[in-house]
C-alpha cells in the first residue's frame, strides 16, 4: 500500500486514540460533574416509575433521566422528529463536542459511531400499540426515521456536519462499548482523524420492561428500589433497568496535541471476544470475558498488573456477576486489582451502559479515585474479588471498562493516562 | 361539518406538525417557503387528515403549496366523508 494513499497512516508506530470530549446524559447526572459526584457518593438512582402504570409488569422502579433540556440542542420540529434515545444522544454527543473545544479536523475527515440496544423503542411501541386495526399499529410518516437504530448516527451527523463515516452498531448491552472500539479503530486506521463516539437508550416502557422481567433479568426488589441494583452482592437479584446516552470525542493523539487540546486519557486498549455459548447466559467460568480482557490487554500492550482499576460490567445479575468474577480471576491471577461497577448507582441502561462506564473510567483516571459499587453489604463469596465498597484513591495509570451483551458479545476498553 | 370547523381542523394541524405559531398558518402561507415544510410534513398532515375524515386519495395532497390549497381539497373532501 502506497503510505501516500488518502490520508491512511504510514507503516510504523500505530495511530495512537486521545479523549478530548465527555458528554452524558445519565440517570446520575447530565454532565460528568454531577455524574462524577453521584459515584462518588455510591447513590443509587432507581426510583419508582411515574410515567406509567406498571401494574402486572413485575418491577416497578427504574432508574430515569430527567428532562433532557433538548430546547437547547434542537429546534421544536428537529425534536419532535427524533424519539428520546436521539434526543439523549444529541444532548450528550453536542456536549461531548462542546467539551472538546474547537477542531482543526474537516468534517469529511470527522465519524460519528452509536450504539443502542432497542433504537427508538417509545415510538416503536407507541406505533404498535396506537390505532384500532387488527393486526397491525398506526404508525406515522416518523415511524421509520424515529425507530431506526442509525437515528442517533443521523442526528449527531447532520447536527454537527460530520461528512466523514457515520454509523451504528448493536450488540446489545456492550453497544456502547463497541461504539467507542470501531470509532477508535476508524482513528486508528485513518479512515477519519476525529471520532465522537458512545451509546444511547432510553427503552424504559411497560413492554420492555415486561419482557426483561418475563427472561428473569430484573430485580424485584420492589420495595426498596434504591437497594435493588447491588453488583457482586450477596443478595443481588437482577439488574435495575436504566436510560440514558454518553459520548466521547476521539482523536488522532498528534492532532489534539498539536491544537493544544485538553487529553483527559489515551484509549489505548480494545478487546473483542465472543462468548459463542448461550443467548443470554455467559459460560460459567467467564472464558469470553476473560478472554476480551486479555485482548485488551495485548493490544495496550499491558500487563495485569499495571492495570490500577476494573470497571466491571457488573449488571446485578446473579450469572453475570460470578462469571464476570471467575473472568476477572483468570486474567489477573494473584493481583488484587480494585473492581467496581457503577451500576450500583446508574441501574443498567443497556446500549448506553458500556458508553457511560468509559466515561466513568475516564473520570476516575482524572480523579484518581475509585469509585464505590452502591449497595455492597455483603459481598457475595462465590466473587472472590477485591471490589470497591467505598471510594478509594488510585494512581494515575490505566483503567480497564468491561462491557458484556446478550448474544455473547464482549468489549473490553483500557484508558491510560494522557501522555505528558 | 362547517368551513369554519374544517379551517380550524387544517389551521390547527399545521401549527401542530410545523410548529409553527398558528397565527403564521393563513391562507397565503407558502408551506415549503414560509413554514419550512418537507415532504414528510405534508405526509403527516396527510395521515393526521385521515385520522380525522378518514382515508383520503394518495395525492390528496401531491401539489398543494399554500395553506390555502390544503383547505381548498379538505374543502372538497371532508364534506363527502361526513356529509
Amino acid at each position: 500500500m502506497s503510505p501516500a494513499t488518502g490520508g491512511r497512516a504510514a507503516a510504523g508506530p500505530r495511530t495512537r486514540v486521545a479523549v478530548t470530549g465527555l458528554g452524558v446524559r445519565t440517570p446520575a447526572g447530565a454532565n460528568p460533574k454531577e455524574l462524577w459526584d453521584t459515584l462518588l457518593a455510591g447513590r443509587s438512582t432507581a426510583r419508582r416509575i411515574t410515567s406509567f402504570d406498571t401494574e402486572g409488569l413485575g418491577a416497578t422502579f427504574a432508574c430515569e433521566v430527567p428532562g433532557p433540556d433538548v430546547e437547547s440542542y434542537l429546534t421544536p420540529k428537529q425534536a419532535s422528529r427524533l424519539d428520546r434515545v436521539a434526543q439523549l444522544a444529541v444532548c450528550a454527543a453536542g456536549d461531548a463536542m462542546d467539551d472538546a473545544g474547537p477542531v482543526r479536523t474537516p468534517p469529511e475527515r470527522q465519524a460519528v459511531v452509536t450504539g443502542s440496544g432497542f433504537g427508538g423503542a417509545l415510538t416503536y411501541e407507541a406505533g404498535l400499540l396506537a390505532g384500532r386495526h387488527a393486526g397491525r399499529g398506526n404508525p406515522g410518516p416518523l415511524h421509520v426515521p424515529m425507530v431506526m437504530h442509525n437515528a442517533m448516527a443521523a442526528a449527531i451527523s447532520i447536527r454537527h456536519r460530520i461528512l466523514g463515516p457515520s454509523l451504528s452498531v448493536a450488540t446489545a448491552c456492550a453497544s456502547g462499548a463497541h461504539a467507542i472500539a470501531e470509532a477508535a479503530r476508524l482513528v486508528r486506521d485513518g479512515t477519519a482523524d476525529l471520532a465522537v463516539a458512545g451509546g444511547s437508550e432510553a427503552s424504559i416502557t411497560p413492554s420492555v420492561l415486561l419482557a426483561f422481567e418475563r427472561c428473569r433479568a430484573l430485580s424485584l426488589r420492589n420495595d426498596e428500589p434504591e437497594r435493588a441494583s447491588r453488583p457482586f452482592d450477596r443478595d443481588r437479584d437482577g439488574f435495575v433497568l436504566a436510560e440514558g446516552a454518553a459520548f466521547v470525542v476521539l482523536e488522532n493523539l498528534e492532532h489534539a496535541l498539536a491544537r493544544g487540546a485538553r487529553i483527559y486519557a489515551e484509549l489505548s486498549g480494545l478487546g473483542f471476544s465472543s462468548d459463542a455459548h448461550h443467548i443470554t447466559a455467559p459460560p460459567e467460568q467467564g472464558d469470553g470475558a476473560a478472554r476480551c480482557m486479555r485482548a485488551a490487554l495485548a493490544d495496550a500492550g499491558l500487563t495485569p498488573g499495571e492495570i490500577a482499576h476494573v470497571n466491571a460490567h457488573g449488571s446485578s445479575t446473579p450469572l453475570n456477576d460470578l462469571a464476570e468474577a471467575r473472568a476477572i480471576n483468570q486474567v489477573f491471577g494473584t493481583v488484587r486489582v480494585p473492581v467496581t461497577s457503577t451500576k450500583g448507582v446508574t441501574g443498567h441502561a443497556i446500549g448506553a451502559a458500556g458508553a457511560i462506564e468509559a466515561v466513568a473510567a475516564v473520570l476516575a483516571l482524572n480523579e484518581c479515585a475509585v469509585p464505590p459499587t452502591a449497595n455492597l453489604s455483603v459481598l457475595d463469596p462465590q466473587c472472590d474479588l477485591d471490589v470497591v465498597a467505598e471510594a478509594r484513591p488510585m494512581p494515575a495509570a490505566p483503567v480497564m471498562s468491561n462491557s458484556f451483551g446478550f448474544g455473547g458479545h464482549n468489549a473490553t476498553l483500557i484508558f491510560s493516562p494522557a501522555p505528558s | 361539518m362547517s368551513d369554519e370547523e374544517i379551517l380550524a381542523v387544517v389551521r390547527e394541524r399545521c401549527a401542530h406538525i410545523l410548529k409553527v405559531d398558528p397565527m403564521r398558518v393563513t391562507e397565503d402561507a407558502l408551506l415549503r417557503e414560509d413554514l419550512e415544510a418537507d415532504s414528510l410534513d405534508l405526509a403527516e398532515l396527510h395521515v393526521t387528515l385521515e385520522d380525522e375524515w378518514g382515508p383520503l386519495p394518495r395525492e390528496a395532497f401531491a401539489d398543494v403549496r399554500t395553506v390555502g390549497d390544503v383547505l381548498a381539497r379538505a374543502r372538497e373532501l371532508a364534506p363527502e366523508r361526513l356529509g
